[in-house]
């Protein structure tokens, strides 16, 4: 049973990195229906820049910084390398998104080389007596959690508060909405469409961004770092639905765990460890066989 | 003895509460032309989608031909005889004229309905397996049923008049005369049935009345049936030998044309309100 | 059938010219001395092979995607059942290599088709991720079940490979050399699905094919049934697969794991968007550049001032691809009939459906609204795909 536990928790925390990374995907995905191949290689890079600067900076300092770099990327790219195909078949936008792909993951390796290199969980901080984040292990009762896991999940739920509010509560958050729903009548409405979508690139990056931060101590700061977890993010997106933030993140927890049940509790001499991809991937496949759309996606009806 | 023609029984459809259809029956005879009238929102469409197959009804039977069409698929409903166009135009738009007329005649090569549904739907596989394989080595089934889907293809297009637009796009082509193609895709399956929905929207007036020539003469040439639905009275009035009106889901009136236009009813749904 | 535009004798110069190159250029040209203008080296003809493969693949995906409008990120899955089972029938069971060509593709065609069936619910991008998962699995599966496949160490196929067959040499009394006869063997593998295509996307097979894509509603309408259509699309797609798997086995002479990898699914897609969606010719020159751009900074260096850092030449690839989708948003096939100004519909209506797509595209950047009856019976000689990318 301990194992047990100890499985489920450490999935939530790696989940929660898919659900984050898928979160960003899905930002793009409702204002343009567009999947970003370069989700991963995004944050890849702004991985880097964060370590660059800590080379001479506090985490705290980068931190911020790393995030507006981020925003300021996202919104680049929509506008000098989206724009140009915007309303162009899909297929097409998606192929653009590859060839980012290619570029930010040959820059980078160009740039900081391809030699793994460790990258710091965020620091230890203490706010009345009670402990956040930084090394070690917390001891809660059937399992032990390690504070980098614990953090995750803090920036995961505190990331997702903050999206809500700002989509539910504020006139920005809700002349995005109307974008991702109806760009047309929102034009008529006089909400500057183009705009909406630069900021949603670079609130997707910004996500991204965080994401990246938190999975780079785990996995070590290399170039191909976000291939898997992109992968994983995909999954995550279509499995909750790709119109839906909510989704994207169920989704991803329902990866993160089920991927480590499968991997611990299937046998091992015909599935196990090795096939634990597998048998994850096609439990999403047969989810969506249920509900074609993903688990809190909307079905899209057409008239005639 | 089976009876021809369309009839509709006791129909009934609604979507989550709302009643599109309320018990709604009629018969159409072969050889006339029915218009179905009615104000907007009045069911008329939903009828058209319950006949061609793309609802199913909450209850009442329909029949053509002695075919139970509710028993049928929507893809089984052109192979009885019944072809349609639609309000909002549905043409393959990245294809030609004569392309689309090209995929109106599909049901023309098919095997014909026969047997149950296993037996049916195995058949129609096995179909489709050889017609890959003939299509791909070109063998001379092949490509004599293509010679003689273009020669029906070639003479709709010379009977409709559109020779001039015959290799355009037709997403590139006018509204008026995307319905036109479409009254020609219908055509060219050799249907005993045309469901025409809607084909004067976007015409002007002059126009209204060369329809109402073409749709005429479209009866007496091909020797269809023909169901209108429209809401201009003056397209439907000269040509419909019946009519059958519509309001709110229910039918209010139906008859020839002189007795539904002096009805009660009928002018209170178009001039009240 | 309607002309090309171009005279008879022009086309048949161009026929010669591509055949002349075809069979002679890119198989035999390294015998000429070393500094001959565009002289190939042998390694050259190992890349005419792979672009056979891959205009097979491509062909495939193609009928799939473009004119099915059904996305797949999974082709690779399929390319790998048709290269083990090559490889598996010609080293454990010594099967002559024809034959072991011909079962993977049909093997492939077979799972492609089971795989239809539930493809039936998805749509989009669901669809591509779906497919995007058998990517994924393929390699897992292969190094897990090793009893059949020999585990992560792959299939050596090479000796095995057939060499030049005699006939060859009775016949032209040359004796071909190992790459060039695999050459050929790809090239005529090549040249007979590319023939088929063309056949099927001609008939009313391939018009069923489009129907569905572009009005699901208005194909039932007509008597095309959605789902078996769907259904053997995705099996034709998979026997491509399948057969340029094999193909694969016989060029590379080596199948392992992690030679059909996910990034192999999505090089295929990349493949018939940038050559041209809906369009057999599209097929083969996205093949062709795939193999060849990746290769270019390496032949541009030698230009003096035209260099680039080695180590990005992926930059480049990927900076070319954005430049394609940006100023050829209809691929190769479409910059090619813009150069070649041969007018729409005209080349047997194979590049209709690209860009009548374009033209639906560009009516909505111009106007939101729909504005119906703007264009008339005077678009006819309005070559559409051929418009650049912005107005």
């Amino acid at each position: 049973m301990e194992e047990f536990w100890q499985q489920v928790v450490t999935g939530i925390a790696t989940g929660s990195v898919y659900g984050l990374l898928a979160l960003a995907i899905v930002l793009i995905y409702r204002s343009t229906s567009v999947l970003n191949f370069a989700q991963g290689e995004m944050a890849m890079l702004t991985t880097f820049v964060a370590w660059s600067i800590l080379q001479w900076g506090e985490y705290w300092v980068m931190f911020p910084l790393v995030l507006v770099i981020a925003a300021g990327m996202g919104a680049f790219i929509e506008r000098v390398i989206i724009r140009p195909v915007e309303g162009a078949p899909v297929l097409n936008i998606i192929i653009v998104t590859l060839g980012m792909f290619a570029i930010l993951n040959n820059v980078a390796t160009w740039r900081w080389g391809g030699i793994p290199k460790g990258f710091p969980a965020p620091p230890e901080i203490e706010v009345t007596g009670i402990r956040f984040m930084g090394e070690g292990a917390l001891d809660i009762g059937p399992t032990v959690v390690s504070y980098h896991d614990l953090t995750i999940l803090v920036f995961a739920v505190a990331i997702m508060v903050a999206l809500y509010v700002f989509f539910q509560y504020t006139p920005l958050g809700l002349a995005m909405r109307a974008t991702a729903q109806n760009p047309v009548a929102s034009r008529l409405m006089g909400i500057r469409v183009g705009r909406m979508l630069t900021v949603g690139w670079a609130l997707s990056a910004t996500v991204g961004a965080v994401a990246g931060l938190l999975i780079a101590p785990l996995i070590l700061l290399q170039p191909p770092m976000m291939m898997g977890v992109l992968l994983f993010a995909f999954a995550a997106a279509v499995l909750g639905g790709l119109d839906s933030p909510v989704g994207a993140v169920v989704g991803g927890l329902i990866i993160g765990v089920s991927e480590n049940l499968v991997g611990t509790y299937t046998p091992k001499e015909w599935l196990g460890p090795d096939m634990k991809l597998t048998v994850t991937l096609l439990i999403i496949v047969v989810v969506l066989l249920i509900r074609p759309t993903g688990i809190f996606g909307r079905r899209a009806m057409r008239r005639v | 003895m089976v009876v021809t023609g369309l009839q509709i029984r006791e129909v009934t459809k609604s979507f989550g509460g709302i009643i599109a259809l309320d018990d709604v029956s009629f018969e159409v005879q072969p050889g006339e032309i029915a218009g179905l009238i009615g104000p907007n929102g009045a069911g008329k469409t939903t009828l058209f989608n319950c006949i061609s197959r793309l609802y199913d009804t909450d209850r009442g039977d329909i029949f053509f031909d002695g075919h139970d069409l509710l028993k049928l698929a929507a893809d089984d409903v052109v192979n009885v005889g019944i072809a349609r166009t639609f309000q909002n135009v549905e043409l393959f738009k990245t294809m030609t004229v004569i392309e689309n007329l090209l995929v109106g005649q599909h049901s023309r090569f098919l095997p014909p309905l026969r047997g149950n549904m296993l037996r049916r739907s195995a058949s129609a596989a096995t179909h489709t397996f050889l017609e890959v394989i003939a299509s791909a080595a070109r063998l001379p089934a092949a490509w004599r049923e293509e010679s003689l889907a273009r020669n029906t293809a070639e003479e709709v297009v010379r009977f409709l008049d559109l020779e001039g637009v015959k290799d355009i796009r037709t997403g590139d082509l006018s509204f008026g005369i995307q319905k036109q193609v479409e009254l020609a895709r219908a055509l060219v399956s050799r249907p005993r049935m045309i469901l025409l929905d809607e084909p004067a929207s976007g015409l002007s007036h002059q126009e209204l009345g060369q329809l109402g020539q073409v749709i005429k003469s479209v009866r007496d040439e091909f020797r269809v049936t023909i169901l209108v639905v429209e809401h201009h009275m003056e397209l439907v009035m000269p040509i419909s030998d019946r009519m059958c009106v519509l309001n709110f889901g229910r039918k209010i009136a139906e008859g020839t044309p002189a007795e539904v236009q002096k009805n009660p009813a009928v002018i209170e749904a178009y001039l009240g309100d | 059938m309607r002309r090309l535009s171009p005279p008879p004798t022009s086309k048949l110069v161009i026929f010669v010219v591509i055949a002349f190159f075809l069979l002679w250029w890119v198989p035999f040209s390294h015998v000429l001395p070393e500094g001959f203008p565009l002289r190939f080296g042998t390694y050259r003809t190992f890349q005419g092979s792979m672009i056979a493969m891959w205009a097979i693949v491509a062909l495939g995906l193609n009928i799939l995607t473009g004119y099915n409008g059904q996305i797949s990120l999974g082709h690779s899955a399929f390319v790998a059942i048709g290269g083990y089972t090559a490889a598996i029938l010609m080293v454990d069971y010594g099967w002559p290599f024809w034959t072991t060509i011909i079962i993977g593709g049909l093997i492939a065609g077979g799972i492609g088709f089971l795989i239809g069936v539930p493809a039936l619910r998805l749509t989009g991008p669901y669809l591509a991720i779906a497919t995007l998962g058998l990517a994924l699995a393929t390699p897992q599966i292969l190094k897990k079940y090793d009893g059949l496949t020999h585990g992560t160490q792959g299939i050596n196929v090479r000796p095995e490979v057939p060499a030049s067959p005699d006939f060859i040499e009775d016949w032209f009394g040359i004796k071909l050399s190992n790459d060039e006869w695999i050459y050929f063997l790809a090239l005529f593998i090549a040249l007979l699905m590319l023939v088929l295509a063309l056949n099927i996307v001609r008939s009313r097979v391939g018009r069923a094919f489009v129907a569905i894509r572009d009005s699901e509603i208005a194909a039932q309408a007509m008597g095309i049934s959605v789902p078996r259509y769907k259904i053997i699309a995705f099996g034709i797609s998979a026997f491509y697969g399948g057969i340029a798997g094999g193909t694969y086995a016989q060029v590379v002479g080596y199948v392992s794991p992690e030679s059909f990898n996910f990034l192999l699914s999505i090089n295929f897609l990349t493949t018939i968007v940038v050559g041209g969606l809906a369009s057999i010719l599209g097929s083969v020159l996205g093949a062709t550049g795939l193999i060849v751009v990746p290769e270019l900074p390496g032949i541009v260096s030698f230009i003096p001032g035209a260099g680039l850092p080695d180590e990005l030449s992926w930059a480049f690839y990927g900076a070319a691809l954005i430049l394609v989708m940006i100023f050829a948003p209809y691929g190769l096939a479409g910059l090619f009939h813009r150069l070649v100004r041969v007018g729409p519909a005209r080349v047997a209506g194979v590049l209709t459906p690209v860009q009548g797509a374009w033209l639906s595209w560009r009516e909505r950047r111009r106007a939101p609204p729909a504005s119906p009856g703007q264009t008339g019976a005077g678009s006819e000689d309005r070559s559409s795909g051929d418009q650049p990318g912005t107005e």
